[in-house]
């Protein structure tokens, strides 16, 4: 049985021994060594006193009892050493020296260094040990493969026996070895322990590879990692392998389900503006609930226009861990780090890629020819509209009907018309990555290309990464990093199918008029000519190609870092870091119009001709030139740089073997500024030259507008662990921002404590409770802000406004207004945050974390408008005021296993969060159910929809709107007071911002098979879904309002009347009611995969390292969705519906 | 050694990285925007404030974003293109269901009072007293205008002034009485035009003397009426207790007199009595881009590129025209044109029991009720017929010439159809059909012919107030003090410059109809029938609109003009005369009081 060396009493001993030598060459230091070790002996071999009774036992059982009884080992060679002999020993209370004198009776030499005691032949005299042990010896160091540094305390053991020693301070070891084609062994913990046979050598240099593995895994923890098994604040992370299995193209869409207590809302499948919403344990303040994104330790930088591929891990900081990034923390932290090279490592080539295809996973329902036409004839005839001023005849219905009548009576499925029936993605990435003895790199290139859903090719996203992470290392004391990002997103669009609309006349998004367009116009006229438009040349069949014009958006970023490290040599542990970071982001915008034909019908003229409309009426259509009279260019162009200095000393030891410090303090400050330049023009000779050089000079615009920021930071960290057992850490962050008055709220101070007990640890844990396998208590409080307001709000500032023209040319003149009340007191939001949780390991097997929390924020940041009377005129500006209370937990539950050549793991997470107002700007006579002080805070203050009106009899039966007919929504009247007034309204607690999110996550591999699944879902959220109301007249009706609609005759339908936009006063912004809410839980198949990895032999042949092709799909069913109107994480029906994606993919290494 | 001292280096370097750790990064002023000294030391930075007090100010009839304006709160113009109406002609509104602001609901417009008074409060600093000076009489007319506006919807308001300030308790704020509220007004227009110079002495568009008098003449014509001095006001706050009638009556004719007396202003000359030329001057009066014309007291000038503008001809335009059809008059309004010897239009047509319009006349006996309408009919409706802006191009075929077109065309043959065409501007033509509107009849007043409403917004100017009405203030307040003569000569003034005979008959009904066709569609008839208190009367009106027809059989054509439906029947309320304060304010403010009728 062999004794488990204590990892921290050799730090103890590298930590002496630096102190003592650190400018000595190697020859004097092997000598001293051996003089320090004697010495060493002394203590603990005159301290330590044993007990021993054998009779006649074996000698090589008496050193192992003496092991077991005490710290000492013993390394020996058998040959050399008759270990079979027996002995008697009656040893009490003696050193060592006396018993293993009596053992040996003076036949052995024996030099003990510190606890290890080496045992030699007598004939070799001890002052020649030295040298003795250099004919034998093997010497080399050991280096951690990924940072480069030398590793003392690692433990090499000649295989096959019990001789063996641990490297130095330096990372150096020298070993005597009697064999020389023995193998060595270098294990050290939390890395892959390695065989190496000498075959002769008498040098063997070894780097070692930390193995991240279940409890070994090292988490990013905001400024520095930590291994998982010390880390004790409620921090999840996500590494590479789990992200790059979604052939998606935004990080954030990848994310959902897999990060417990980060919730990712993503509303749009739009191309390049799909990302997804990030909250973290939900909504807890009334102002902005954004996290703070930290990518490479830098802060807002992009998230979503990241390379995957290019990403190692993403960490969610969700309680006092995020104090570390005070005034910004208190909405939780994500942490982005992506992949660098280890030294030592050869060269690997790794290229991806992966060829999907996109289809919505669902499109809203719309009624045909038919029904519409039907709803609105009853519509009309609600309204005493006579026969003759009906839009539709009941002939005209008969026709629509028969669908015989193209030419006059089409019937239109937009949808259809407008989208294909899948478009594609594409992603290629290819790495190289490796390092030398002194410089480790990683250098990527990753492009992504998603193509929009329309049938005119004008939409899509693409994408190109570039990144080189290089490491270099001068010295053992002085190593340099130098990150380099490149990216260039572009985004094309038609003039309607963007994000972002210049023109203030586009007031729908092109999927929005989708739903609006009346089935009863076609699409295209049977010839195929483009049909007429709902208005003003919005006809989606066209405007979604680019041939009204185009939105071209590109953007660049360059985000760079240099870092220098610089290892303090006289005091040992002692780092210090300098960085400086600068981003560059610049974008430009063209957005161009210019005209395009429509097909009119004239439709009476063709009746008068003798047709019906299903001969051919190609000479009766008009051609018309709509949208712009003429091209029209708007050029926008903005740029912003932000500048991050960052200076901090590291401090890393261990005191006494047993007392694990870790601590930094550090200094950063971040500039940003930022301008925008925009123009315009009209009046093209032609649309060829779509530049503004080639625009009028007539009414060209020319605009710009400027800001900036800055923040300075002081903060610290110290984390202490008795053995691994008891864990501590605090830390302090003093922030100021440019946002807040120096006099007031410039400067806050931002504290956190973090407590860990790895009870596991303890003895009678081993003891009793030895099935559990690991198991830690955590518990934290942390003080942290929210800036998230615009800056100057504390000054009487004027900004320019729209003027007006003045004087008898009007002269236009600018206007100053005035940007607000000034708020002198501005400050942060403050967030107390508790959390606590334990995470376990139950038979190996079986894990089983927690995480319980309470926030409290105060002083929230919100203006104070509904105690300060409209009358006074005062534009509010933000205030600290209100508390807002949340709390929640985090459940995650796993278990793998491995059967053979079958092996699985089944992970879930269950995640909740609610919060609640605790103090809020609310006035006092408001009835007590539409107080919002103790509900959640968004709740939505509703009439409650009851029902339909079935008859007269009924709406005179029940309180009602003046001038409500059967057919309208019943309202309840909520206080009984027989009329339906404001006080009926009642707060409904739930929001779009789930309270409720869970994952569940599938593993199973098969020999060189994979497979895995993503069930991901959300609970208690409301949404309206509904968000165009121009239905009716002004826009086709949803199917879902036609099924089982009230009508003369059908009196107890489930949906109301045929209604016309606002008209009917359920319909209108007075009467909102959860007729236009829907429930949105689901749960949904959100990923899958399945993958075959080529095997040895094969890769052999194509000396390839890996290969490996596979299946993935994202959002590919939905299990549950408690509406089926849409998709249940879209938006709304005017967004762009989310993709379903099938996708192929081969990945190979050299 | 050599190493060490190499390290110390790089500690230097790795310093240097940082720039000096000074608070010098935090101590930064906003790159966009002046601070509150520098405002105060400059003439031209001050008036540029103010020029951002005029965005909160009304742009006539086609009102701000919202651009609908009150009309169809009487049977002026409908609510969208007809066939419903609004929540207030519903009689639905209440304190939690203001409807839509037609550009009525001021009450956030305190923003630009508080604007104002710490304008007012600072603007004695600028070293320019001169400048000063006009500088505050525009802002305390500006001021006058807000409360106004306020006024005249809801009654007496909060007055203030002084700028109110942050942390500051207003809970026992509540409302001043309507006579303090308009005593207000009144001061601060006497005081505004102390300080202000006449129009030709003042920049083209800032306030002058002519525009404070001119509305305190409103504001006291306003204040004499019915509506809040016929004793009968259900409060303080929306009327007088014990009204001294002739006193008001007084106070509301020198103040148009004022305006009067200070003879720069007078009614423009359309060329009467030459009745084409009237209605193209009338016309081309409202279509003016500048404000120069005499008769323009004040309002408001646009550009087609920069600043605000309003889409005045794309949202009132014709649907063939693929605008949107908006605000179209009713039938009722149109009918209220006189004929062109100023006899009344039922005078010449009535309706038959199929509702269809028959000539009775004996001196204007043409089928066509469009014919022989007085020159204002010609240049404030959109009618069927009226030759209008060109179409686009592939409706050149049907419609060379740009007519506005609502006929629907039936060709019979022995009573047998054989082909039936709808009008391009019909609610079954072909282009945006559901932007047509359902009475028939489009505005044509304050468009612009020239401007292509689907692309380009407007550029002709918003009158906000104009000499005519002064006029016709002056005439009914010397009616109401019993000067018929007086009433009827500048009543007459008005009429006869639109080529339009003398009155005759009832003097009062006379100059009621006169208000409501000059002034049509320029946001003023709302207030003048709650003012009158004939809202009720004109709420109980059928709203119709027309539909024409010409059916041709066997090569004879035949035109019918028939009333067709436009909207429901409006619903009376007696808590429409004044609207309500919003729930919200009420809580916010417990010692606000709310307006009768309303809970």
């Amino acid at each position: 049985m062999k004794k488990i060396k204590n990892y921290y009493e050799r730090n103890f001993l590298e930590l002496f021994s630096k102190k003592t030598i650190r400018v000595m060459k190697m020859t004097m230091f092997l000598s001293l060594l051996t003089v320090f070790q004697l010495m060493a002996v002394e203590s603990y071999s005159q301290l330590t006193k044993l007990t021993l009774k054998l009779e006649n036992t074996k000698i090589a059982d008496a050193l192992r009892e003496i092991e077991n009884q005490s710290e000492f080992y013993f390394l020996y060679s058998p040959k050399l050493i008759d270990v079979e002999k027996h002995v008697n020993i009656n040893a009490d209370n003696e050193t060592i020296k006396d018993i293993l004198g009596d053992i040996f009776d003076g036949e052995v030499k024996f030099a003990a260094y510190d606890r290890q005691i080496i045992l030699t032949p007598n004939e070799i005299s001890s002052s020649s040990l030295v040298e003795v042990l250099q004919q034998g010896q093997v010497t080399g160091k050991i280096t951690d493969a990924a940072s480069g540094e030398a590793m003392p305390g690692v433990n090499i053991q000649v295989k096959g026996t019990t001789f063996g020693t641990i490297t130095d301070a330096e990372g150096k070891y020298s070993l005597s070895v009697t064999e020389r084609n023995a193998t060595l062994v270098f294990s050290f913990i939390g890395y892959i322990t390695q065989e190496i046979p000498l075959s002769g050598r008498a040098s063997l240099d070894v780097f070692l590879v930390s193995e991240m593995k279940g409890l070994d895994e090292v988490i990013v923890i905001g400024y520095g990692t930590q291994k998982k098994v010390n880390v004790i604040g409620s921090v999840t992370q996500i590494t590479t392998k789990d992200m790059t299995v979604a052939p998606v193209a935004r990080v954030s869409n990848m994310l959902a389900g897999r990060l417990p207590g980060a919730i990712f809302m993503q509303g749009s499948g739009n191309p390049g503006d799909d990302a997804a919403t990030i909250r973290i344990r939900g909504n807890a303040t009334l102002g902005s609930n954004s996290p703070l994104i930290v990518v490479d330790g830098i802060t807002d930088r992009d998230i979503n226009s990241l390379n995957p591929d290019d990403i190692e891990s993403i960490s969610v900081l969700k309680d006092a861990s995020a104090a570390i990034y005070g005034a910004r923390a208190a909405n939780g932290v994500i942490l982005v780090t992506t992949k660098r090279g280890a030294l030592n490592t050869a060269p690997t080539f790794t290229y991806r890629y992966t060829h999907g295809f996109l289809s919505p996973t669902k499109i809203v329902e719309m009624t045909d020819a038919e029904t519409y036409a039907t709803m609105i004839r009853e519509y009309q005839s609600y309204k005493g509209t006579p026969e003759a001023s009906m839009r539709y005849s009941l002939d005209d219905i008969a026709k629509y009907k028969s669908g015989e009548y193209p030419w006059t009576h089409p019937n239109t499925d937009w949808f259809d018309a407008v989208f294909k029936d899948y478009s594609n993605t594409q992603n290629h990435s290819l790495s190289i990555n490796g390092g030398s003895q002194n410089v480790s790199y990683f250098v990527s290139y990753g492009h992504q290309s998603d193509d929009g859903l329309y049938e005119a090719n004008s939409t899509n996203y693409k994408r190109h990464n570039l990144k080189a992470n290089i490491d270099i290392k001068i010295n053992e004391f002085l190593s340099f990093a130098l990150d380099l990002t490149g990216i260039q997103e572009n985004r094309n669009y038609s003039t309607y199918s963007g994000g972002t609309y210049y023109r203030p006349d586009i007031e729908y998004t092109l999927y929005d008029l989708t739903t609006r367009m009346w089935p009863t116009s076609p699409a295209f006229w049977p010839n195929g000519l483009p049909g007429p438009d709902f208005e003003r040349g919005s006809q989606p069949v066209v405007i979604s190609s680019d041939v009204p014009g185009f939105d071209r958006d590109k953007r660049y970023y360059s985000n760079n870092m240099f870092s220098a490290t610089f290892k303090i040599p006289w005091v040992t542990g002692l780092s210090l870091t300098g960085q400086y970071a600068y981003d560059v982001y610049y974008r430009r915008n063209k957005y161009f119009n210019r005209p395009y034909f429509l097909y009119y019908f004239d439709k009476d003229a063709y009746l008068a001709a003798g047709n019906t409309g299903k001969e051919d009426g190609s000479e009766f259509l008009i051609g018309s030139s709509v949208g712009v009279s003429e091209p029209y260019l708007i050029e926008t162009s903005s740029e912003s740089h932000t500048k991050t200095p960052r200076i901090r000393l590291d401090y890393r030891n261990t005191f006494a073997g047993a007392h694990n410090i870790d601590a930094f303090v550090a200094f950063e400050q971040s500039e940003d500024d930022w301008e925008t330049f925009t123009a315009s023009r009209r009046y093209f000779l032609s649309d060829q030259l779509p530049y503004l050089f080639a625009g009028g000079d007539e009414e060209k615009t020319n605009g710009s507008s400027v800001g900036l920021d800055a923040r300075m930071n002081y903060f610290g960290r110290v984390s202490y662990d008795y053995k691994g057992t008891y864990l501590l850490q605090f830390s302090l962050r003093r922030d100021g921002s440019l946002r807040f008055s120096k006099e007031s709220g410039r400067w806050g101070t931002f504290p956190s404590v973090l407590l860990g007990w790895r009870m596991s640890n303890e003895e009678w844990w081993q003891n009793s409770l030895d099935f559990i396998d690991f198991f830690k208590l955590k518990a934290s409080w942390g003080q942290m802000g929210n800036d998230d307001v615009s800056a100057f709000q504390y000054l009487t500032m004027y900004r320019f406004s729209t003027g007006t023209p003045l004087g008898t040319d009007r002269t236009y003149e600018a206007a100053l207004s005035p940007a607000g009340t000034p708020n002198p007191l501005i400050t942060w939001e403050v967030a107390n945050i508790y959390n606590f949780g334990w995470e376990s390991m139950f038979f190996k097997k079986l894990t089983f974390n927690t995480d319980f929390f309470y926030e409290r924020r105060n002083n929230i940041l919100v203006e104070r408008s509904a105690s300060v009377p409209v009358f006074t005129g005062l534009s509010l500006p933000d205030e600290n005021f209100g508390i807002v209370d949340s709390k929640g937990f985090e459940l995650v539950l796993g278990y793998n296993d491995t059967r053979g050549d079958f092996s699985y793991s089944i992970n879930g997470n269950l995640n909740f969060a609610r919060n609640k107002i605790i103090e809020f700007d609310e006035p006092a006579q408001s009835v007590e159910w539409q107080v919002r002080t103790g509900l959640p805070q968004g709740a939505l203050l509703l009439y409650k929809w009851i029902g339909i009106f079935d008859d007269e009899d009924d709406v005179n039966s029940y309180p009602h709107v003046s001038g409500a007919e059967p057919g309208d929504l019943i309202l309840e009247d909520y206080n009984g007071d027989e009329k339906i007034d404001g006080l009926d309204r009642q707060l409904f607690p739930l929001t779009a911002t789930p309270e409720l999110t869970f994952g569940l996550n599938l593993n199973l591999k098969y020999r060189n098979w994979e497979f895995s699944t993503l069930i991901q879902g959300h609970g208690r959220a409301w949404r309206r879904l509904d968000t165009n109301i121009q239905r009716g007249l002004a826009g086709n009706y949803f199917m879902r309002d036609a099924t089982d609609r009230w009508t003369p005759e059908n009196t107890d339908g489930s949906r109301p009347r045929a209604f016309n936009w606002n008209d009917e006063y359920w319909r209108s912004d007075d009467f909102v009611s959860t007729y236009f809410y829907d429930d949105v839980s689901f749960a949904r198949v959100k990923n899958l995969q399945l993958s075959y990895t080529i095997p040895g032999n094969v890769l052999k042949y194509i000396r390839a390292k890996d290969a490996r092709v596979y299946f993935s799909g994202q959002n590919l069913f939905t299990l549950w969705s408690a509406q089926d109107f849409t998709d249940p994480e879209q938006a709304g029906v005017s967004s762009y519906p989310l993709q379903r994606i099938l996708s192929l993919g081969a990945q190979i290494s050299f | 050694m050599k190493r060490n001292i190499r390290n110390i280096y790089l500690l230097a370097i790795l310093l240097l990285l940082l720039p000096a750790c000074s608070d010098k990064v935090l101590d930064k002023t906003p790159l966009d925007s002046y601070s509150d000294p520098l405002i105060w030391a400059d003439a031209n930075l001050a008036s540029r404030y103010l020029n951002g007090v005029y965005e909160g100010l009304p742009n006539g009839n086609i009102q701000r974003g919202n651009h609908y304006g009150t009309g169809p709160f009487t049977t002026e113009h409908t609510y969208l293109k007809g066939g419903s109406l609004t929540e207030y002609d519903r009689a639905q509104v209440s304190p939690d269901v203001a409807g839509t602001d037609r550009g009525h609901l001021n009450w956030s417009r305190f923003e630009f009072i508080q604007r104002l008074n710490y304008f007012i409060a600072n603007i004695d600093k600028m070293p320019d007293q001169e400048s000063a000076r006009i500088l505050k009489g525009e802002a305390i007319f500006l001021r006058a205008v807000y409360y106004w506006e306020l006024c005249r919807v809801y009654g007496g308001v909060p007055l203030f002034d002084q700028p109110n300030k942050l942390g500051d308790d207003f809970s026992e704020i509540g409302r001043n009485t309507f006579k303090e509220t308009v005593d207000f007004i009144a001061k601060d227009c006497d005081e505004a035009a102390q300080m202000l110079d006449l129009k030709s002495n003042t920049i083209m568009g800032r306030p002058n003397k002519e525009a404070a008098l001119a509305l305190k003449s409103n504001l006291l014509l306003f204040a004499a009426s019915d509506l809040t001095a016929d004793g009968q006001a259900e409060s303080e706050y929306v009327g007088y207790s014990n009204p001294d009638r002739n006193a008001l009556w007084t106070a509301a004719r020198n103040a148009a007199k004022a305006v009067m007396d200070l003879g720069t202003c007078e009614l423009s000359d359309f060329g009467a009595p030459d009745q084409a030329a009237v209605a193209k001057k009338y016309f081309d009066f409202f279509k003016a881009y500048t404000l120069a014309d005499k008769e323009v007291i004040w309002g408001r000038m646009y550009r087609i590129d920069v600043g605000f503008a309003m889409w005045t001809n794309r949202w009132c335009g014709p649907n063939g025209l693929n605008c949107w059809g908006n605000n179209d008059p009713y039938g009722n309004m149109v009918d209220d044109y006189e004929m062109e010897d100023g006899s009344k239009f039922f005078d010449h047509f009535t309706f038959n029991a199929n509702k269809e319009y028959v000539n009775i006349s004996s001196i204007f006996t043409n089928k066509n009720i469009y014919h022989n309408r007085e020159p204002r009919f010609y240049a404030s409706i959109l009618y069927d017929s009226t030759l209008w802006q060109k179409r686009p191009a592939d409706m050149l075929t049907i419609d060379p010439l740009g007519i506005y077109d609502r006929r629907t065309r039936i060709v019979k043959e022995n009573g047998v159809e054989i082909s039936k065409r709808f009008g391009l501007d019909t609610r079954q033509g072909p282009v945006s059909p559901q932007n047509a509107c359902y009475t028939g009849y489009l505005i044509k007043k304050q468009m612009d012919d020239q401007c292509p409403g689907v692309t380009d917004r407007n550029q002709n100017i918003c009158i906000w107030i104009r000499y005519a009405e002064i006029l016709l203030n002056y005439a009914e307040a010397s009616l109401e003090l019993g000067d018929i003569p007086t009433a009827t000569q500048y009543l007459n003034m008005v009429r006869n410059r639109a080529g339009l005979p003398n009155v005759t008959g009832d003097i009062e009904t006379a100059l009621r109809h006169e208000r409501n066709i000059e002034l049509a569609f320029e946001n003023k008839r709302w207030f003048d029938e709650r003012r009158w208190k004939t809202l009720e009367a004109n709420f109980a009106q059928y709203l119709y609109g027309v539909d024409i027809t010409e059916v041709t059989e066997n090569g004879v054509t035949t035109t019918t003009w028939k009333q067709a439906y436009a909207a429901p029947q409006k619903v009376w309320h007696d808590k429409l005369y004044w609207f309500p304060i919003s729930r919200g304010e009420m809580d916010r403010a417990p010692k606000l009081e709310q307006n009768p009728f309303y809970e």
